[in-house]
């Protein structure tokens, strides 16, 4: 056995599926510099050194071969036996894809027919391309286009909680995704350009014309700037607003965990079918639980990603207990009578704010009670300790201190602005902030508390 | 639909189909059909593979022995068929010609 370790060497080349041509120059100039081809994934190329040789590569792609073979199927061995037998070495297949090298100064090319080549050449990409160009900015478009609907038609929305258009994490989210779809559009219009001009080349008798090489370094160096200019914009914005920072970087590393859980199933000896199982749910389920044990980590308002999406509600008479039956005077003059009732509810817990303030022109009055329940002690506990620790009242001055005022586990703390009462009971708990003091606060949380155990039950 | 692909053939595939007269294996076709067309002709492996394929689903040739990796085929009735037809058209096609460019 030889334990010298051959040198490796990692070098990125951004090509599309289609653009074999510059592919193959670029392994053969990487040969003849003394570094063999060994494998790839997506545009990062994997070297060993080698002694300079000059090397024809081929890439060509196998009709029936697919992203869920592990070993090359029998079907694929026969037709890499095939053209081994005219002198063409297999060296890597990734899904379609399959490279191959000859030593010969003039081998036969694997594909004689140009009508089939540019099939197969276009059929391989629109397969290995189809999720990144078509299906992510569409789902992403929808989310974002269903939420800025939502804004336009609810003129509420703006004042009932500080998400709008106008933030600085919403406009990044949209950039991104403006971005993103940007160029997926234009690699697909590189991509459609090249199908139609080749497909009119092959009815005039003419041969295949792939992008120059030229072309393709100055897309690819094009591709570089666009991607890191992007990253900069976003990081930009984001550290003003670190919540959407969290979730952003959240969303990464769910992406990432999904890509590499699927590569780390991928196993050698589960066969095509047995592949897209694993390859397909067991990712989608690995990134989800992480998904929730990540959260832990992140903040209380992520406590919507429990209990689902909000409904949004704006009528005073859903508020059940108004400032009024607190004992307080509304003012004489206010700006606006802000309440809001938001509502969600999931498998896995329950969430309701109730809020009822005054705006004057410097100052706010009012209170918001938040309840969140979950069958499950583990999201309780995780809930709750997220509530005590909310860098927000340790910002405001609260300190927490026992409660005398009520018999159930209770916290609470008063600032020189807010007073923050937690009532934590067995699968519920109460976080009541804003202007009150201890008697009102009793009263809020009993009057709710009565209302959910209702509710729970 | 394939079938109505087959109506004429492309030069490989007038080719592979000559080459398959008598019973070859898979990979000396390519060899056979460098000699019919006096090396004028070649066929690559993939396009080759993916050919036979084709003509075995339409039923243009039979696959007659397997071994090992090596698989032998050899031009059915039907394929014979619509080699000679195409055959007869080139026949055609160069008598016509004749009477135009050999007066």
């Amino acid at each position: 056995m030889n334990n010298k370790k051959k040198k490796i060497k990692r070098k990125m080349f951004f090509a599309s599926s289609y653009e074999i041509r510059a592919i193959e120059n670029f392994l053969e100039e990487e040969a003849e510099k003394g570094w063999m081809f060994e494998r790839c994934s997506g545009m990062f190329y994997v070297f060993e050194e080698c002694e300079p040789v000059k090397l024809k590569f081929q890439v060509d792609y196998f009709d029936k071969a697919t992203i869920f073979d592990t070993n090359p199927e029998s079907n694929t061995l026969d037709y890499i036996e095939y053209c081994s037998e005219s002198g063409w070495q297999h060296v890597f297949s990734s899904g379609k894809m399959q490279i191959f090298y000859s030593v010969q100064d003039n081998p036969v090319p694997i594909q004689t027919d140009e009508k089939m080549k540019l099939k197969l050449v276009c059929k391989a990409t629109i397969l290995a391309n189809w999720i990144n160009w078509i299906l992510l900015p569409l789902i992403w478009g929808l989310f974002n286009v269903r939420e800025m609907v939502d804004e336009l038609l609810n003129p509420n929305y703006y004042f009932a909680y500080s998400r709008s258009l106008t933030e600085l994490s919403e406009v990044g989210f949209v950039v991104f995704w403006l971005a993103f779809t940007l160029l997926s559009i234009v690699n697909m219009a590189r991509f459609g350009i090249f199908c139609f001009r080749n497909k009119r080349r092959l009815k005039n008798g003419l041969g295949i014309q792939y992008y120059s090489s030229k072309n393709i370094k100055k897309y690819g160096v094009f591709h570089q700037i666009y991607l890191i200019s992007l990253l900069v914009l976003l990081a930009a914005l984001f550290t003003k607003d670190h919540v959407s920072l969290y979730l952003m970087i959240e969303f990464i590393v769910t992406i990432l965990m999904i890509f590499l859980i699927s590569k780390m199933t991928y196993s050698k000896w589960a066969n095509r079918k047995a592949n897209i199982v694993i390859m397909l749910v067991f990712p989608i389920v690995v990134a989800n639980a992480l998904i929730f044990a990540f959260m832990g980590s992140i903040s209380r308002g992520d406590a919507k990603l429990i209990s689902g999406d909000a409904i949004y509600v704006y009528s005073t008479d859903d508020i059940d207990l108004t400032l009024e039956d607190l004992g307080v005077d509304k003012p004489d003059e206010f700006l606006y009578e802000e309440t809001v009732h938001d509502k969600a509810k999931s498998f896995l817990g329950m969430r309701e704010v109730y809020s009822d303030y005054y705006n004057t022109e410097d100052n706010s009055y009012g209170y918001s009670i938040e309840i969140f329940s979950s069958k499950y002690k583990s999201i309780m506990d995780t809930y709750n300790q997220l509530v005590l620790e909310d860098e927000y009242y340790t910002y405001t001055g609260l300190t927490a201190t026992k409660n005398t005022w009520c018999s159930d586990q209770v916290l609470y703390g008063t600032g020189e602005d807010v007073s923050m009462y937690v009532v934590v009971q067995d699968g519920i708990t109460f976080v009541i902030e804003g202007h009150l003091n201890q008697e009102q606060a009793a009263e809020v949380s009993s009057y709710y508390m009565n209302m959910a155990s209702a509710l729970t039950r | 639909m394939p079938r109505e692909q087959l109506q004429t053939l492309t030069e490989p595939m007038y080719y592979i189909l000559l080459a398959l007269k008598e019973e070859c294996c898979g990979v000396d076709i390519m060899k056979r059909i460098e000699v019919i067309s006096h090396g004028r002709i070649t066929v690559g492996p993939g396009t080759l593979y993916a050919l036979l394929d084709k003509f075995q689903k339409a039923g243009l040739i039979i696959e007659t022995r397997v071994e090992g990796r090596k698989r032998s085929y050899i031009i059915s009735e039907k394929g014979y068929e619509v080699l000679k037809k195409e055959y007869y058209r080139l026949i055609t096609m160069v008598e016509e010609g004749k009477t135009i460019l050999e007066r």
